[in-house]
C-alpha cells in the first residue's frame, strides 16, 4: 500500500459520493411524482479497497402494482357506470317531485278520476290532455336521454380505444429501451418508471394484466385473455357507429381481433362503457319502451258492437306514424321515442276534447268504437274504464330485466324506476368502495417504492460526512506528500 | 427492527384524501339535516324506489278520490235537498187536494196551485251542481224536464191536452167537460193519460234525461250508481198528479168526475210521496257510503305518507350528532395537517 493508493481511494470516493448523492437529488426532484420509484445507488468495492458506484437500482412491488392496477381499473368502471346512471336518474328525479313516467301515470289516472265525477266538464277533460301530454313528454324524454347517453358512451369508446393504442406504441419504445438496457451498468430506472405511468394509465382504460419476462420484459394481457402486448402493440379497433339509435347495437372493440362483450367483464373505462352501452343504458331503453307500449295496449279502443269484429285501435296514446295493435311485449324498440298524445283528442291539433269521453279518438267517423253513441254529456263509463286499465295486468318484455310476472303499466313503471335506482346505488357502492380500495393500494405501493425526503436528506448528510472525510483524507494525504518532499528536498 | 418506509407523497395525499372526503360527508350531512330527507333519494332508497312510487301513487290516487268525492258528497246532498223540497211539494199539495175534495169549490185555487207546483217541480229538477244538472243523467247539460206551463201549450203541455181531445173530442177549457162521466174520466186517466208518463211517451214529450247510470268511483275499489234521476218513478207520479188536476178539463167537469179526478190525484201524491222519501233513504245510504269512504281513505293516506315519511325521511338526532361528529373530525384532521406540515427535517439541518 502506498500514500498513492490512499489518494486514489479518496479520489474514487469523491467520484462515487457524488454520484450518489446525485441518485439522491434525483429522488428529492421526483418526491412528487406518483410513478416514480426510489432509486438507490449499489456501492462495491473493487480490487484495492476503492469503490464504485456498480449499479443504480429503482424500488419495485410487482405484487403491489398488479393491485394498484386492479383497483384502478375497477373504481374507473364503476366511476363511468355510476356517472352515466345518474344522468339516466335525470329521466325520474326525486319521487316528491313527481317528474317520473311512473309517477306520471298516476297523475294521469288522477286527472282521469276528477274527469268521471265531471264527465261535461272541458275543464276536466283538458287536465286529462295535459297530464297524457306529460306523460309523452317525459317518456320522449327519457327515449332522448337514453339515446344521448349510449351514443356518448360510443363516442368516450373510440376515444378510449384511440388513446389505448396511443399508449400502446409508446408502451413498446419504452418496453424495448428498458429490455436494451437489461444487464449491470445501465440505468434504465427512468425507463421503468415511465413503464409503470404507462400501464397505470392503461389500467384506467382497461383491466389490464402485466407479466414481467427475463430481460425485464413486459408483456400486457387483458382479462379476456386477449393480448394488449407482447414484444408489439396489438391492434385496437373499434369502428363506431356513430349515433346509436333505440335498440342499435354500438360498434364491436376488438382487442388483437378478439371482440371485448359486456358480458366479459375487461374492467377500466372500456369497460364501464361497454356495460352502460350493451347492457344497462339497453335495459333502460327496452323498459321506457315496453312503458310506452303498455300505456298505448292499456288505451286501446275497442269495437263496441254487440258483435265485436273490428281491431282494437289506439286510443288515448298512439305512435308517430302509427302502431300494430295488437303490440306484443318488447316488440315496440323506439316506442318510448315515438308514442303521442293522439291528435283526434287534442284541440290544439285539430282534434276534440269529447273523444276522450265518447271514444272514437282513432275513428271518430266509425261509431263502432264509439262507447257513448248519444254523445251524452254526462256519461263517464269510458273514463272510469280508462283507470281501470291503467291498472289492469298485463305482459311485459322479460328483457326488461323486471320480473315478469303480469303487472299493470303502472307498476311496471314503478318497478322501472326500481330497478335504475337499485342499479345506481349498487354502482355508487361499489364505486366508494373501490375508490377506498385504490387509495390505499397507491399509498401501500407508494410507500414501498416512493421517496421519503426525510430519508434522503439523512442519507445526503451521511454522504456529505464521507465527502469531507475523503476530501480531509486528501488534504491530509497532501499533507503528508508535501512533509515528505520537504524532507527530501 | 423492521421499520415500514413511508413516501412523503403518499403521506400527504392520505391526508389530503380524508380531509376531501370529511368534507364531503360533512356537506352531504348537513344537507339532509336542513332538509330532514336523504339527499339522493334514489341512492338512498335503491330498489325499495319502486315500493315508496307505489305508496305515491296510491296516495295520489286517494287524494284525487277524496277531491272527487267532495264534488260527489255535495251533488248528493244538493239531491237530497231538492228530494226532501219535492216531498214537502207533494205534501202541500195532497193537502190541496184533500182541503178541495168535500166542497168541490174553488176548483180554481186548485189548478192554479197545481200549476205553481209544476214550475217549482220543473225548477227543483233544474238544479245544478258543478256545471251538470243532477236530475238529467247522463244528458247532464240539458234541463230535465222542460217548464210544462206554456201559454199557449207547447211541448208537453200541447201533447196531454191533444190527449184529452182525442180522448173526449173536446178542448181544454170546454164547458162540455161537465159531460164526461167520473168511470170515463178514470178510464182517460188510468189509460191513454197514464200512458204518457210511462216509456217510451215520457221520453218523447216530458223527459230530456239521459239514460244509462251514472257510475262514480268512491273508493279505490268502490263504484257508486247514482241512483235518482227525473225519470224516477216518485219524480214522473208526482208529475202525473199535477198535470192531471191542472189539465183534465178542470174547471167545467161534473162534481163526481171532479171528485174523481181529485181522488186519482190524491192516490197519486200519496204514492210518489212514499217513492221520493224511498229516494231520500237511497241517496242518503249513498251519502253515508261516500262519507264512510272518505274517513276510510282518510285514515289510509295517513297512514301511507307516515311510510313514505318513514323511507324518505332520516333520523335527525342520529343525523345532527353524525353532523357534530364529522365536524370534530374535520377539525382535528385540520389540526393533524398543519402540524405535519410544520414537520420537516430541513428545519433541523
Amino acid at each position: 500500500m502506498s500514500l498513492t493508493a490512499a489518494y486514489t481511494i479518496a479520489r474514487d470516493s469523491l467520484a462515487t459520493t457524488s454520484a450518489a448523492a446525485s441518485v439522491v437529488s434525483r429522488n428529492i426532484a421526483n418526491a412528487e411524482d406518483p410513478n416514480s420509484a426510489r432509486k438507490s445507488a449499489l456501492i462495491t468495492t473493487q480490487a484495492g479497497g476503492g469503490v464504485h458506484l456498480e449499479q443504480i437500482v429503482g424500488a419495485v412491488d410487482g405484487a403491489l402494482l398488479a393491485f394498484v392496477l386492479e383497483t384502478a381499473s375497477s373504481a374507473a368502471e364503476f366511476g363511468i357506470v355510476s356517472a352515466a346512471l345518474d344522468r339516466l336518474d335525470a329521466s325520474i328525479g326525486d319521487p316528491a317531485a313527481a317528474t317520473s313516467p311512473a309517477a306520471l301515470i298516476g297523475k294521469l289516472a288522477g286527472a282521469l278520476q276528477l274527469a268521471v265525477s265531471a264527465p261535461h266538464d272541458e275543464t276536466a277533460a283538458a287536465a286529462v290532455l295535459s297530464a297524457a301530454h306529460s306523460l309523452t313528454d317525459a317518456l320522449n324524454d327519457t327515449a332522448r336521454l337514453i339515446v344521448e347517453v349510449r351514443s356518448d358512451a360510443e363516442t368516450s369508446l373510440g376515444e378510449a380505444a384511440v388513446t389505448l393504442s396511443d399508449l400502446l406504441q409508446e408502451f413498446q419504445t419504452v418496453n424495448a429501451a428498458i429490455v436494451a438496457g437489461a444487464g449491470p451498468h445501465a440505468d434504465v430506472t427512468d425507463a421503468v418508471d415511465r413503464r409503470n405511468a404507462l400501464v397505470r394509465d392503461m389500467a384506467q382504460l382497461i383491466d389490464v394484466r402485466p407479466s414481467l419476462r427475463a430481460g425485464n420484459d413486459m408483456t400486457l394481457f387483458t382479462a379476456n385473455g386477449a393480448t394488449l402486448f407482447e414484444t408489439t402493440p396489438r391492434e385496437v379497433s373499434f369502428p363506431s357507429a356513430g349515433l346509436l339509435g333505440p335498440g342499435q347495437s354500438g360498434g364491436v372493440l376488438t382487442i388483437d381481433g378478439i371482440p371485448a362483450r359486456s358480458s366479459d367483464a375487461i374492467g377500466g373505462k372500456i369497460g364501464g362503457l361497454l356495460r352502460l352501452r350493451d347492457d344497462l343504458a339497453m335495459t333502460y331503453g327496452r323498459q321506457a319502451d315496453d312503458i310506452a307500449r303498455g300505456l298505448i295496449s292499456a288505451t286501446v279502443e275497442r269495437d263496441q258492437s254487440s258483435v265485436p269484429s273490428r281491431p282494437d285501435l289506439a286510443g288515448l296514446f298512439t305512435a308517430v306514424g302509427g302502431v300494430t295493435l295488437p303490440a306484443a311485449p318488447g316488440s315496440m324498440i323506439g316506442l318510448a321515442g315515438l308514442i303521442v298524445v293522439n291528435a283526434n283528442a287534442d284541440p290544439a291539433s285539430g282534434g276534440a276534447l269529447s273523444r276522450l269521453r265518447d271514444g272514437g279518438i282513432s275513428a271518430p267517423a266509425d261509431i263502432a268504437y264509439s262507447y257513448n253513441p248519444t254523445s251524452a254529456p254526462g256519461f263517464g263509463g269510458r273514463l272510469l274504464e280508462l283507470i281501470d286499465r291503467l291498472s289492469e295486468a298485463q305482459s311485459f318484455d322479460p328483457a326488461t330485466g323486471i320480473a315478469t310476472s303480469q303487472k299493470s303499466v303502472r307498476q311496471f313503471s314503478a318497478d322501472s324506476v326500481g330497478w335504475l335506482q337499485r342499479e345506481r346505488s349498487v354502482a355508487h357502492e361499489s364505486h366508494a368502495n373501490e375508490a377506498v380500495r385504490v387509495e390505499r393500494a397507491t399509498s401501500a405501493w407508494q410507500n414501498r417504492v416512493g421517496t421519503n425526503v426525510d430519508d434522503e436528506m439523512v442519507i445526503l448528510i451521511g454522504l456529505q460526512r464521507s465527502f469531507q472525510a475523503s476530501s480531509h483524507l486528501i488534504a491530509t494525504v497532501n499533507s503528508m506528500f508535501d512533509a515528505l518532499l520537504r524532507a527530501t528536498e | 427492527m423492521i421499520i415500514e418506509q413511508i413516501s412523503t407523497l403518499a403521506s400527504r395525499e392520505s391526508l389530503r384524501t380524508s380531509t376531501a372526503r370529511l368534507q364531503s360527508r360533512l356537506d352531504q350531512t348537513a344537507a339532509e339535516v336542513s332538509s330532514g330527507r336523504h339527499g339522493d333519494m334514489g341512492l338512498a332508497l335503491g330498489g325499495q324506489s319502486a315500493k315508496i312510487l307505489d305508496l305515491r301513487g296510491l296516495s295520489g290516487d286517494i287524494e284525487a278520490l277524496v277531491q272527487s268525492n267532495g264534488l260527489l258528497a255535495s251533488r248528493l246532498s244538493q239531491t237530497q235537498s231538492t228530494l226532501t223540497a219535492m216531498a214537502e211539494l207533494a205534501t202541500g199539495f195532497f193537502e190541496t187536494l184533500v182541503a178541495s175534495r168535500p166542497s168541490g169549490s174553488d176548483r180554481g185555487a186548485v189548478v192554479a196551485d197545481a200549476r205553481a207546483r209544476l214550475d217549482a217541480l220543473t225548477d227543483l229538477l233544474s238544479t245544478t251542481s258543478n256545471g251538470a244538472y243532477i236530475f238529467s243523467g247522463r244528458n247532464n247539460q240539458t234541463r230535465p224536464i222542460a217548464t210544462y206551463v206554456t201559454d199557449p201549450p207547447t211541448g208537453p203541455r200541447a201533447t196531454v191536452h191533444a190527449t184529452f181531445s182525442a180522448a173526449f173530442g173536446i178542448q181544454q177549457g170546454d164547458p162540455q167537460a161537465a159531460s164526461i162521466s167520473a168511470s170515463q174520466l178514470q178510464t182517460y186517466l188510468t189509460g191513454a193519460f197514464a200512458a204518457l208518463f210511462e216509456d217510451p211517451a215520457w221520453q218523447i214529450d216530458f223527459s230530456s234525461v239521459g239514460r244509462g247510470g251514472i257510475d262514480v268511483r268512491a273508493s279505490l275499489n268502490e263504484v257508486v250508481t247514482i241512483p235518482i234521476g227525473a225519470d224516477s218513478a216518485g219524480v214522473r207520479r208526482f208529475m202525473s198528479a199535477l198535470v192531471a188536476v191542472s189539465d183534465s178539463g178542470t174547471d167545467h167537469l161534473a162534481a163526481d168526475a171532479y171528485t174523481q179526478l181529485i181522488d186519482t190525484a190524491a192516490g197519486l201524491v200519496g204514492k210518489a210521496g212514499a217513492e221520493l222519501v224511498h229516494h231520500q233513504g237511497a241517496v242518503g245510504a249513498l251519502q253515508e257510503r261516500v262519507a264512510a269512504a272518505d274517513a276510510r281513505m282518510g285514515s289510509q293516506r295517513s297512514l301511507i305518507e307516515k311510510h313514505i315519511q318513514a323511507a324518505e325521511g332520516i333520523d335527525l338526532l342520529e343525523a345532527s350528532s353524525r353532523l357534530n361528529g364529522l365536524m370534530t373530525q374535520l377539525e382535528i384532521s385540520y389540526v393533524v395537517t398543519s402540524r405535519l406540515q410544520q414537520l420537516s427535517i430541513l428545519n433541523y439541518l
